[in-house]
């Protein structure tokens, strides 16, 4: 087992119990027992005089050297990685990628990736030629850096709790992680519906809160409705249906009462 | 003179074994941060992933033609379902057994040929994407928290996998900074389970093979599972101009007078409400205008 790291650094051997235990290293080969009374597996770890980490690895015993190797040396440059999953090396096996030179390939900086702070629109229809004339105009409208624009077919695992039906088409609006309450929801590609929502949900920006307990992990909410959720794109709230038929059979019996109390005078 | 003879030899004797075993006298560390582990999605503290990729589309690392890796392939791969690039990540069509019957290993300008060929081969667009060789980490965490699945490279292994050794490796992050103890957390796609690393462990390897080097498609993740709007019944007077309102069904309206750029909402307009979380007692509005927050206490008794 070999560790890179300059002749002089500090080892660190941290057993999985007990105390941990601080060894400065000075040879090239260093050997260490199995402390009595100590079971690993082992981290060795070197750091630099200022605790800095250099590298480590996690071993199940001890009874083998622990060789250091300067990450300067010719013989750190030479050494191949003991197993190679899928990185290509050259001839000398180094790696076939810069080092402390960023090269970002693309045609946009990173700033664009950045999604945090930021409401989600979700177009989901099986029509990909109609999703894509949805994104396209959210695109070029007012509203294209203000949120994230996703679209999906109906029945892939992405949308697979917002419940649109195979052949059904949907938008959802949510805003930015960590929360995911639907801010607007509706079931056809109304466009102007659609910028109607975006305009009261981006007029309204608010500092998100990063939580350390953000929702990320995709659980679904079984108590999920969709047909609960706020159509921002009406100009009015949400119709109520039982308050219009409360106020329908409270209308009637006040109407009902006034027919029958006028009555009696009109036989009069 | 015989006691101080047999004391030395006692001495001798007793310093010739002892190194065998322990050549360095040891002394106790200063405590040393998060031990990493593997676990699943979710730590005992309530730190999460910020990608959840499914467990169901984990598929295993495989060899090219030549018998060689394609972790990066594979990586990609994941990278590029998440993103919802249906075709590219497929499990089963997809860019990772596309390259199945070609030479394994991959490096950046391997993998956009490789990309640019199978998307002309198949006939579909070639998705954005970016490739980044560096050793910031503050990349990978934009990145990440931006809800891109990234594939990273990899080189040793905090928790003891690979016996230890030194690898060269790519595989997905799934956790930059998260959590109070800013925790990284990765998928191998040679293993099951999550393997959640202090920043120092990633940082050594990620970039202790040569650099580090990161894959990124443009287009973020899926939007998370939805949820209904917190309800509540009942809030008290506010104490400022404007008001709150909770319509028949239970939603908050905020008539907020001088919100953002300075337009005024002069019709009761649906909050976000994107903070309205079970438990908490107060309402934060934040007045971008005037540079201050407005606070609404809430009765949770009455919250639905």
């Amino acid at each position: 087992m070999s560790i890179r790291a300059p002749l002089g650094s500090r080892i660190h051997i941290i057993p999985t119990s007990g105390e941990p235990l601080a060894y400065e290293c000075t040879n090239a080969d260093c050997y260490y027992g199995l402390q009595q009374g100590q079971r690993g597996p082992w981290r060795v770890e070197a750091r630099d005089k200022n605790g800095i980490l250099l590298d480590y690895s996690v071993v199940s015993d001890l009874h083998q050297p622990i060789k250091l190797i300067d990450s300067t040396s010719l013989q750190a440059r030479q050494q191949k990685p003991e197993i190679n999953y899928g990185l290509e090396v050259d001839n000398r096996g180094q790696p076939m990628w810069g080092k402390s030179t960023e090269k970002v390939y693309g045609d946009s900086p990173l700033d664009v990736l950045d999604h945090r702070g930021k409401p989600t629109v979700t177009v989901i229809g099986d029509d990909a030629q109609e999703r894509m004339r949805i994104i396209k105009s959210l695109e070029a409208s007012p509203f294209a850096t203000k949120a994230v624009f996703l679209d999906y077919p109906t029945g892939t695992w992405h949308t697979a709790f917002h419940r649109v039906p195979s052949g059904g088409r949907s938008i959802v609006i949510q805003p930015a992680a960590p929360s995911a309450e639907v801010l607007h929801r509706q079931n056809d590609f109304d466009f102007n519906s659609l910028c109607v929502a975006l305009q009261k949900v981006t007029g309204v920006s608010l500092p998100v809160q990063q939580s350390p307990s953000a929702e990320a992990v995709r659980n679904q909410d079984p108590q999920y409705r969709p047909e609960a959720d706020p159509h921002l794109g009406r100009s009015f709230p949400d119709f109520d249906v039982r308050a219009f038929i409360l106020l329908a059979i409270v209308i009637g019996a006040v109407l009902l009462l006034s027919v029958n109390s006028k009555s009696p005078g009109a036989r009069t | 003179m015989r006691l101080i003879l047999s004391l030395l030899l006692s001495l001798i004797c007793i310093g010739s074994v002892w190194p065998q075993y322990s050549p360095y006298q040891p002394s106790r560390l200063p405590s040393y941060g998060f031990a990493a582990r593997v676990a699943g999605k979710q730590l005992e503290d309530g730190t999460e992933v910020d990608c959840d990729y499914p467990d169901e589309l984990q598929f295993p690392n495989a060899g090219g033609s030549d018998g060689s890796g394609l972790c990066v392939f594979n990586a990609t791969t994941w990278a590029a379902q998440y993103a919802g690039h249906l075709y590219l990540g497929d499990p089963q069509k997809g860019l990772f057994t596309w390259m199945r019957s070609r030479p394994g290993g991959g490096y950046p300008s391997k993998l956009a040929a490789m990309i640019r060929e199978f998307c002309t081969s198949q006939g579909i667009t070639e998705p954005p994407y970016v490739q980044i060789e560096d050793d910031d980490l503050d990349k990978v965490e934009r990145l990440v928290k931006g809800n891109h699945l990234v594939g990273v490279t990899y080189c040793r292994s905090p928790t003891g996998r690979y016996n230890g050794k030194r690898i060269a490796h790519m595989l997905v992050c799934v956790a930059a900074r998260a959590g109070p103890r800013k925790l990284w957390a990765i998928i191998d796609n040679n293993y099951k389970g999550v393997e959640w690393m202090s920043e120092e462990d990633f940082r050594v390897s990620y970039t202790g093979f040569g650099g580090g080097w990161t894959v990124a498609f443009k287009r973020p993740g899926p939007p998370l599972p939805p949820r209904n709007m917190r309800r509540f019944n009942q809030f008290n007077q506010p104490s400022w101009q404007g008001g709150l309102h909770v319509d028949v069904k239970g939603y908050c309206w905020a008539q907020l007078p001088c919100l953002h750029d300075g337009r005024g909402l002069s019709h009761w307009t649906m909050w976000q409400g994107a903070q309205l979380y079970s438990g908490r007692r107060t309402l934060d509005i934040m007045d971008d205008r005037r540079q201050r927050q407005l606070r609404f206490d809430v009765d949770p008794s009455t919250a639905g």
